[in-house]
């Protein structure tokens, strides 16, 4: 197991000063193994807080006004809450819709189509795209090197105090990987630490029967890709076919994770519908088929997943179940 | 570009001239000296860009088997993963670390690779790829030094795609009659979010052309792999004889003619705007025959 865990922690009575918090990244003993080396990459304290900073900065971008917390604030489980498409350089629209950061030590791949292997190497994408930040790294590296604080702070935070493309991408990387969401009540129920209610033990019988196989396991997803029927509204965004250039791939998008839902609508990977009814109406009946469509679909000569009002009743109790309040109001990851 | 030609040639005479080396006609065969393969010498590989028989011009129009004129503003690429086979049979793999064994290539700026700590031998055989290996392609970042860095505008940042994690081989750029004038606009969306076709812009510059390829196999799917093996035998009788008081140089030619023709002819009709893996393998394997060790000298 390539984790390194610092038990370290030491959480007194009174309020914790964040700063003086020592940072451990500790693995729910309810998840399964990371897939982030950590070896590659230890957690510190410093490094945690520069990567936090650099979240927050709007000197990312070309014009120093869009932060990647613009797009990804902790108060919406670290989405651009209420916008579909999210808005960048200039305003410009994005493509796709923000996607929450939490539980990435345990992501196979980024992006909402997989283009990204290395949580390290996912910065570069935003600060690249015209429509995000419109800058390249080579500039921001310069930026920062002029800086007042950075070239101190990363001094503070790297063995080689370097303000290289390296520490820089590890530290925005540190303070990613500490967006963990392990608290929700299905948390708490699953650590056999406390019990859902009548309606969410119904709905996670559902779920288990008829959404887990792709939306498995307590990060809800099996990390692959999948056309789920959305009706192709932007026909440039072939999704893991823009990857893969496989025609099999087609439409096909990330299988999210379902934490935090209360926190991120819109949904889906444009952003098209506004509520969880939206969502289950669409798989009951809104769904469009296609030579892609994920063969667990479809039923006989239907598509679609069945689902009573009941059982959609009992399905948004559990999806409920899946909020982490404690996450989205965090001291120690808190951006704006 | 006349004039960096001067400038190598003047280099390299004087380099000849500080290994005392008098051979008239670098080809003729050279009788080596002796060798210890317990010292270390080091090897400087010329790679000169040529189009068929004439000098390489930026700017300058040629034109391709299938008649197409094309000029190149920019013509780039790595290699790495460099092989030496010595006459004895002994093979020398030259490390690749995360800020050695890497090369990058770029007409007019850098043309030559230097290559120390290798074993005294008489070389007639140079492998390579041209490209990154996949293994390369996956490391973090901290692997990724020199050439490979990826915040570095002048070279892996130049050629590295962020929304598909992986490096560019190879980019070869410039302006040829042949491509299209798009006529059907530019996709984009409006104020709402809604996406159409907006023909008051042009996807496509007139005449420019792009063609950048990469593709290392693929992280969680397959996907082309477009790294390329090159093998280059020195003229017969030749060898590159590395020893440690000496300067042993090998001087490619790079037919850049060889992109687009070669088993496939391609078109600029067809090849003009390439960003992706899948589709451009005829391209590399076209290029992968665009080496010649064309002459030695010790």
């Amino acid at each position: 197991m390539g984790l390194i865990v610092w038990l370290l922690y030491a959480c007194t009575e009174k309020e914790v000063n964040e700063t003086d918090a020592i940072i451990e990244f500790v693995a729910p003993s309810h998840f399964p193994e990371v897939e982030y080396n950590f070896d590659e990459n230890p957690i510190t304290k410093k490094g945690f807080e520069l990567g936090k900073r650099l979240f927050m900065d709007g000197i990312l971008s070309k014009d120093n006004s869009i932060s990647c917390a613009s797009c990804h604030a902790t108060s919406a489980a670290f989405t651009q809450h209420g916008h579909s498409l999210s808005h960048g350089f200039e305003n410009r629209l994005t493509k796709r819709n923000s996607q929450p950061i939490q539980n990435l030590a345990w992501n196979t791949s980024f992006a909402w189509d997989g283009g990204v292997n290395h949580l390290d190497l996912f910065a570069p994408l935003p600060i690249n795209n015209p429509s995000e930040m419109n800058d390249a790294l080579a500039n921001v590296l310069e930026k920062l090197k002029q800086h007042p604080d950075y070239p101190l702070l990363f001094e503070e935070a790297f063995s080689d105090g370097k303000i290289s493309t390296a520490n820089f991408l590890k530290a925005l990387a540190q303070f990613q990987l500490m967006c963990i969401s392990d608290n929700s009540p299905y948390d708490v129920y699953v650590k056999g630490e406390g019990e859902l209610d009548s309606s969410q033990m119904a709905g996670l019988e559902v779920f288990n029967s008829k959404c887990s196989s792709c939306h498995a396991g307590v990060l809800q997803t099996d990390h692959s890709f999948r056309n789920n029927g959305l009706e192709v509204q932007d026909r440039s965004d072939l999704g893991r076919a823009g990857v893969t250039e496989d025609v099999n791939d087609n439409y096909k998008f990330r299988v999210p994770t379902l934490r935090n839902l209360k926190y991120t609508k819109p949904y889906m990977h444009d952003g098209r519908f506004e509520t969880l009814d939206e969502v289950l109406d669409h798989y009951t009946h809104g769904m469009v088929d296609s030579a892609t469509l994920d063969s667990s679909f479809r039923k006989n000569e239907t598509i679609g997943i069945e689902l009573t009002v009941d059982e959609k009743q009992d399905l948004k109790s559990f999806l409920n179940a899946l909020n982490d309040e404690r996450f989205v109001k965090s001291e120690l990851i808190r951006v704006f | 570009m006349q004039l960096l030609k001067k400038v190598s040639l003047l280099a390299l005479s004087s380099i000849v001239i500080l290994s005392s080396c008098e051979k008239e006609n670098d080809n003729e065969v050279n009788n080596p000296s002796e060798y210890d393969t317990s010292k270390s010498g080091s090897l400087l590989l010329m790679f000169d860009t040529q189009a068929g028989s004439e000098d390489f011009v930026f700017g300058e129009n040629y034109t391709t088997a299938l008649g197409e004129s094309f000029a190149l503003t920019k013509f780039q690429y790595y290699v790495s993963n460099v092989k030496l086979t010595a006459e004895d049979g002994s093979v020398y793999t030259v490390p690749t670390t995360k800020n050695s064994g890497y090369y990058f290539i770029k007409e007019g700026v850098n043309t030559s690779v230097s290559i120390n700590d290798i074993p005294e031998n008489n070389y007639v055989k140079i492998d390579f790829i041209v490209g990154v290996d996949s293994l390369r392609n996956t490391m973090d970042p901290a692997e990724r030094e020199g050439v490979l860095d990826i915040g570095d505008q002048e070279t892996g940042a130049d050629m590295y795609w962020s929304w598909n994690s992986g490096y560019i081989f190879l980019k070869f750029e410039g302006t040829s009659p042949e491509v299209p004038d798009s006529t059907k606009g530019k996709y984009v969306q409006d104020e709402n979010g809604n996406w159409y076709t907006d023909t008051t812009q042009y996807t496509q510059l007139e005449d420019k052309f792009e063609i950048h390829i990469g593709g290392y196999g693929g992280y969680q799917s397959p996907m082309p792999n477009n790294n390329r093996a090159v093998q280059l035998d020195a003229p017969t009788g030749n060898s590159l004889q590395v020893r440690e008081d000496a300067n042993a140089m090998g001087h490619i030619k790079v037919d850049v003619l060889d992109i687009m023709d070669g088993t496939v002819l391609h078109s600029f009709s067809q090849y003009y705007s390439v960003h992706s893996p899948m589709k451009t393998s005829s391209i590399a394997d076209n290029y992968s025959n665009m080496f010649t060790l064309h002459h030695v000298s010790n």
